[in-house]
């Protein structure tokens, strides 16, 4: 026999047992999954104490920050090596990369969390480039810088003071029930912020000239009594 | 391995090919700002990754065509007589073929990547920075490694098959792939069988279904470096050995 | 030194080739392979020249085995086969990269045959006719300086000039430390180059001697009538009246008919 036949059928035989050995591993890996978790695709990752989030990177996974007594950062596991995170001041900054996707992808809800982040009180968001849905804070004041072209979906947030300021190409959105007493509202370049499903008592915009808002009936009468 | 000899076989093969390598190029260049206008269309399919896309197709294209012809002497038995008696050791022919088609072939082709890359994103109006695509960036350089296979599979074809080896082997490597995932796949049906996989990567994860919901699995930490070291270390170099192996067989 | 001992190739399981050759080759002689076409002469020389496996037996050149082609043996020889392939170079160009492949590679030699063929050295191997082609590797192999050089029908595509040429040329490069191999089927193109005579026939080696040793024990002769002769061992009919072979009883050396003899052999007519 050829010495190329003896080593095709050593190396074919070491692939079959190398392909073997990690299913065994894999196999291993699977029965630690708790079927019943509902974070089951996810990993947990450390972080120090922090108020303020600031996150950039991509849009292509959406990051879930909701309000919660315990403190968890979770990492679905096919995103690990796209995560960087490290406090500075106070602040935890996440670096979260990979592709960007458009708007109405990003929007699209099939697309699990990349991150979710399980937070007892927060007192701002930084986004640069990335898609946030916000939910359930109730809090004093509550800070949104929004750059690049992020997108921020709130929802169900209660906050008595709400400073928020926009640049670039980045996307407001309140969704269900968001109450505010007073709004501090900065916007410039080409940003974009859907005010239907707030309740507000003061706003105060400073609006740039290519801004777009987008309001109900009520909220535009409610933005007119101002 | 003799250094004099190794850039004598790489000097012999740039002398008797540089017409042709000059053509490709120019090639490759049109191939890819062409690639860029097609897929700028159809942007939202690659998740906004037109890049990746790009330089991943381009790179396979390019590289399994220039790989192919490391060997083209192969293709007429005069040619391959006149290849075989060059005073030099199979290890020296294998391992300037190598050099030439990952070393020289990738850098030259990251460059007209980046030509190309340029023309697309001022036509696109996106020219900045940061709009450049980092291959080291998100774990993409991992495809150079899927390349080294790739390079070490058409290099293999090139010697083993003598007319027409590049589509022989594309072929092969296809039939090569479907037999890898069926038997990947049925190892693990066999180890899990109450799991309703939907999807596997040999060596690396699975995809399964739970009440509708997808959970992925991966190797631990450890059993990932060495999964990995096999596939994007030893495997490149079992098959590089190969094409020596069969470089010293060849009978003309 | 090539010793070639009960040598069997086969292409195939079914298809044999040839079957327990037995040759030696030593330096300082010209060889000349004869045999009709598809009898094993290319096979055999591919054999010499590691282009081939020997299936059974064994070959080596001064102690190399040529299936393992290592650096030594193909610096030392130097194969120009039947269809020969130069690569798209200008002669300047193939020689500015080939030569230091061949330690006694000789660029002033090499030099004197473009001259003496009158090629540009400017000129690509795509400008080049085949008879050209054919020469400046012949110039080549020879220039290479190699131990042993091995020619599969050298003379094919070569014009009559040429292959006076080519003779000259072979005589001249010719030294005691050199094995020259050459194989044709046009026996007449080898006549005076070569010492040894090599018949091949169906896979088997039918004659190989000394051209010396043929002379000294046949006669060679021409005659314008046919010869009855008890003596006569082989006689033919050719254009200019009856060539025959007889037993050489004197103590001269005569003129060896390669073509005659090769006809001889074939016929099973001699056996030396």
């Amino acid at each position: 026999m050829k010495t190329s036949t003896v080593f095709i059928v050593f190396l074919s035989i070491t692939i079959a047992g190398v392909l073997l050995a990690t299913n065994v591993s894999l196999k291993k890996e699977y029965e630690k999954i708790d079927l019943d978790d509902v974070f089951k695709n996810y990993v947990s990752v450390d972080s120090e104490p922090y108020s303020v989030l600031s996150i950039s990177g991509s849009n292509g996974y959406p990051i879930e920050i909701v309000q919660k007594d315990t403190n968890a950062i979770k990492v679905l596991r096919s995103r690990l090596e796209h995560f960087k995170s490290v406090v500075k001041n106070d602040t935890l900054f996440i670096e979260f990369t990979g592709s960007n996707i458009s708007m109405q992808q990003s929007f699209l809800t099939t697309t699990p969390s990349g991150i979710v982040i399980h937070k007892n009180n927060l007192s701002g968001i930084i986004a640069t480039n990335t898609h946030q849905r916000v939910n359930g804070f109730k809090t004093e004041h509550f800070t949104l810088n929004l750059k690049g072209y992020s997108h921020v979906e709130l929802q169900n947030c209660n906050a008595q003071t709400l400073s928020i300021l926009m640049e670039n190409e980045s996307y407001l959105q309140f969704l269900e029930h968001n109450i505010a007493d007073s709004i501090s509202l900065k916007m410039t370049h080409t940003s974009v912020a859907d005010l239907n499903d707030i309740s507000f008592k003061k706003v105060h915009p400073v609006l740039g000239d290519s801004v777009a808002l987008v309001l109900s009936k009520d909220v535009f009468k409610n933005l007119l009594n101002n | 391995m003799n250094y004099s000899t190794l850039s004598l076989l790489i000097k012999r093969q740039f002398k008797e090919h540089y017409k042709t390598y000059a053509t490709d190029l120019l090639v490759l260049l049109i191939l890819l700002i062409f690639m860029f206008l097609v897929v700028h269309q159809w942007k939202d399919s690659f998740s906004g990754a037109v890049q990746n896309g790009v330089f991943v197709i381009g790179l396979f294209i390019a590289g399994g065509v220039f790989s192919n012809t490391m060997f083209g002497e192969f293709s007429s038995p005069q040619s391959g007589m006149w290849l075989l008696s060059i005073p030099a050791k199979a290890s020296e022919k294998v391992v300037s073929s190598i050099i030439i088609s990952t070393v020289f072939f990738l850098i030259i082709y990251v460059i007209t990547f980046y030509i190309a890359d340029f023309f697309y994103l001022l036509f696109a109006g996106t020219l900045n920075f940061e709009a450049i695509l980092n291959p080291f960036e998100n774990g993409f350089y991992q495809f150079f490694f899927i390349y080294l296979i790739f390079n070490g599979l058409m290099l293999l074809g090139s010697i083993i098959f003598n007319k027409n080896s590049l589509i022989k082997m594309l072929l092969t490597i296809a039939v090569l792939f479907i037999l890898l995932n069926y038997l990947n796949g049925f190892i693990l049906s066999f180890l899990i069988p109450e799991a309703t996989i939907v999807s596997s990567i040999a060596f690396d994860s699975f995809l399964f279904s739970h009440y509708g919901e997808n959970v992925k699995v991966f190797l631990s930490d450890n059993i990932n470096f060495y999964s990995a070291l096999f596939v994007r270390i030893i495997f490149p170099i079992a098959l590089w050995v190969l094409v020596w192996l069969k470089l010293k067989e060849k009978e003309i | 030194m090539i010793t070639i001992e009960s040598l069997d190739y086969n292409y195939s399981k079914k298809i044999n080739i040839f079957k327990n050759i037995n040759l030696q080759f030593s330096s300082g002689k010209i060889y000349g392979l004869l045999g009709k076409n598809g009898v094993g002469k290319s096979t055999l020389i591919k054999n010499i020249t590691g282009m081939l496996f020997p299936t059974k037996g064994s070959c080596e050149v001064f102690g190399l085995t040529p299936g393992k082609r290592e650096v030594e043996f193909l610096q030392d020889l130097f194969f120009v086969p039947e269809e020969y392939y130069l690569p798209n170079l200008t002669i300047k160009e193939l020689i500015t990269i080939y030569k230091d492949f061949y330690p006694n590679f000789d660029v002033n030699q090499f030099d004197a045959y473009t001259k003496e063929f009158n090629i540009s050295k400017d000129k690509k191997a795509t400008e080049l006719s085949l008879g050209q082609k054919k020469k400046i590797l012949i110039g080549f192999a020879l220039s290479a300086n190699t131990k042993v050089l091995i020619m599969d029908e050298p003379t094919n595509g070569l014009d009559i000039p040429s292959k006076i040429t080519f003779r000259n040329m072979i005589k001249d490069a010719f030294n005691d430390d050199r094995i020259v191999f050459i194989t044709s089927h046009q026996v007449r193109d080898l006549d005076e180059l070569i010492d040894a005579i090599i018949i091949m026939h169906d896979g088997q080696i039918l004659l190989n001697s000394d051209k010396d040793a043929i002379a000294k024990r046949l006669h060679f002769e021409l005659s314008d009538n046919k010869k009855d002769d008890l003596t006569i061992l082989y006689q033919e009919k050719v254009s200019n009246g009856f060539a025959s072979i007889q037993k050489n009883t004197s103590d001269t050396l005569g003129y060896v008919d390669i073509e005659l003899l090769f006809n001889a052999v074939l016929a099973h007519k001699l056996k030396l």
